[in-house]
């Protein structure tokens, strides 16, 4: 077999080979290998390097309809799109009454859409039943009538498929240790993991737009794609819609960043017996990226206290509850207090008695 | 009349005698180390000790020790001068010798029970300094602090051991520090996660969802053996044992002590 000059695997020194054990041997670290090991391992590391996904561009048609009109908040700028007969008190978004009406123009017909499957009293039930038991919560709070506000709008997302074709190598220890004497000894043993597969991926929902912060509908998934149908103007019927703001391109980044978290955490299961797994190098192509637009309900509530928003949302589908609620500091230190005196007095007892 | 007098002195002192066995003043200073009024205090303290808790403890200092350890010489000179009270002759010596800066602690009968290996360590290792700086009536006036504690911890019936240390003040004013700390910290995850409870709008890291079913396939899987590496450790075996060692002196006497160079 040829020699050729190989790095150390334990410290990138140069490989010398040693005639009289047969193996090469690290002058450096004292490390010895099996040259059909470092050929191999040579091998694994020459797999090809990642490229960019490749996702097709989004082209669809104009969406117009004289049953439509426009909702336009003077406040937050919103753009809210209605049965031209569904007049919008207030803006779903930033609580203020100052709504604007106009034509809808300029907005793309959507896929598909999930219709909202539950009413407007369970999501006021389930908001109150967030409420309740949570001791953080100010007093002030839930005085006003705030729940009557709640809003069912559906929520502008592109979807996502592809293809992905994941290309991993991990570096990975096993250690033992005994005893022997008066010394402990440490085995570890180094590993060279190669994994390489496929996993593909549906309809991953990207929210498209501006004013709905991403971690909540992302905290609304997941949506049961089931029950999606083609879109039809008469689903809007008692409901408000929001044009999307953000393009399909701007929603790339995050469901690439997705497909890679979910990719690397498929393969790295597969890798299993070892004290230390670490990767090393990740290489993941994308293929036959597809994209949709649809329109996903979501029972939603902005609403104003001590001058900061706070939002609660729905999923209008699995009716799974996501918000947060303001959190009253006096009650927060009082508790860190209360829970410190108790314990201390409980743990002072015990030192001292 | 007067017969009378001194046979009834005789018969008082005959009592004294009787009733304060530690009248023998057990401060032997042979190096004079201390002035008459320091050795009259020691003396009064011993004695104390010794109505208090019926334990004998005698102060030696000397100048040499005639070629015998440290060790042998103090258990000689308890047995030869007869230290300690009752059949088991309960007391304690603390030996000084001035030319090998040697000090020495030997205990015999109830004093083997009250101070273990570990008190002795511990009572040398805090008196060792002051003795190192020539303050000896300062050093031997902490001693008997210590004899005084570790005797008054002895009569509960758990005398301090490796497994039941000195706790000083110092130590509890950690320990208090500690505690309120511990609770606090404690407070606040149990807070913290009230506070996790308010805020359910968490993003999403992963996708598992929406996996195709059937999908997911590993055309390759390698798992490559590359090298080993060893290392060893020395392990500090630490002889953690409580209780007291003893000893047989030259006189067949059992001894337990402990002591060192200042």
């Amino acid at each position: 077999m040829d020699i050729l000059s190989y790095k150390c695997p334990n410290c990138s020194g140069t490989l010398k080979f040693d005639s009289q054990i047969g193996q090469m041997l690290c002058e450096y670290c004292d490390s010895t290998f099996d040259p059909e090991v470092l050929k191999k391992y040579d091998e694994v590391l020459q797999e090809e390097a990642s490229k960019d996904p490749d996702w097709d561009t989004y082209e669809s048609d104009e969406w117009q309809d004289p049953n439509l009109g426009v909702h336009l908040c003077n406040s937050c700028g919103a753009e809210i799109v209605a049965e031209e007969t569904t007049a919008a008190t207030f803006c779903p978004y930033c609580d203020s009454a100052t709504i604007l009406s106009g034509r809808l123009s300029g907005a793309l017909k959507p896929d598909l859409v999930i219709p909202f499957k539950i009413e407007k009293e369970q999501a006021k039930a389930e908001l109150k039943k967030f409420c309740s038991g949570k001791r953080l919560l100010p007093s002030l709070f839930l005085a006003n009538n705030r729940i009557e506000k709640i809003t069912g709008v559906y929520v502008p997302f592109w979807l996502f498929d592809c293809e992905a074709e994941a290309n991993i190598t991990y570096d990975a220890k096993k250690v033992r240790t005994w005893k022997q004497g008066n010394y402990r000894y440490t085995e570890t043993s180094h590993f060279l993991i190669h994994r390489a597969g496929k996993i593909g991926f549906e309809r991953i929902p990207v929210d498209g737009s501006e004013k709905m912060d991403d971690a909540y509908m992302e905290a609304l998934e997941p949506y049961n794609y089931e029950e999606a149908v083609d879109f039809a103007t008469a689903y809007l019927s008692g409901y408000l819609a929001d044009k999307y703001d953000v393009d399909a391109e701007s929603s790339k980044p995050r469901a690439n960043q997705r497909i890679k978290d979910s990719t690397e955490k498929k393969f790295a299961e597969t890798v299993s017996g070892y004290a230390v797994v670490t990767p090393r190098s990740t290489a993941i192509d994308l293929t036959d990226g597809k994209i949709r637009y649809a329109l996903l309900p979501v029972w939603m509530l902005n609403t104003k206290f001590g001058g900061k928003t706070y939002t609660f949302a729905m999923n209008g589908q699995t009716g799974k509850f996501i918000g947060e609620l303001p959190i009253s500091k006096g009650k927060y230190w009082g508790y860190v207090a209360g829970i410190t005196a108790v314990l201390s007095t409980v743990g002072l007892l015990t030192v001292f008695l | 009349m007067k017969k009378l007098f001194t046979s009834l002195f005789l018969f008082v002192l005959l009592l004294s005698f009787y009733t304060f066995p530690a009248l023998a003043a057990n401060v032997y200073d042979n190096e004079n180390l201390l002035s008459a009024s320091e050795k009259q205090l020691l003396e009064k303290r011993l004695q104390d000790i010794a109505e208090t808790y019926n334990f004998d403890v005698a102060i030696v200092t000397v100048d040499s020790l005639n070629g015998k350890s440290a060790m042998e010489y103090a258990d000689d000179y308890y047995d030869e001068n007869g230290f300690g009270f009752g059949p088991d002759h309960d007391g304690l010596l603390f030996l000084l010798a001035m030319d090998s800066r040697d000090y020495w602690t030997s205990t015999s009968g109830y004093g083997i029970k009250a101070f273990t290996d570990y008190g002795i360590r511990y009572i040398s290792d805090n008196v060792v300094g002051l003795l190192s700086e020539g303050e000896y009536y300062k050093a031997f006036d902490k001693y008997l602090d210590y004899v005084d504690m570790f005797l008054a911890e002895a009569a509960t019936g758990t005398p301090f051991d490796t497994d039941h240390e000195v706790i000083t003040s110092g130590d509890y004013l950690f320990l208090s520090l500690l505690t309120v700390a511990i609770s606090a910290a404690i407070a606040f995850i149990v807070v913290g996660i009230m506070k996790s409870k308010m805020k359910t709008a968490n993003k999403q890291r992963y996708a598992l969802n929406y996996v195709k079913d059937g999908s997911f396939k590993v055309t390759s899987d390698k798992d490559l053996f590359l090298y080993t590496t060893t290392t060893k450790q020395k392990v500090e075996s630490s002889s953690n044992s409580g209780g007291s060692s003893t000893h047989s002196s030259s006189s067949g006497n059992s001894h337990g002590g402990g002591g060192g160079k200042f």
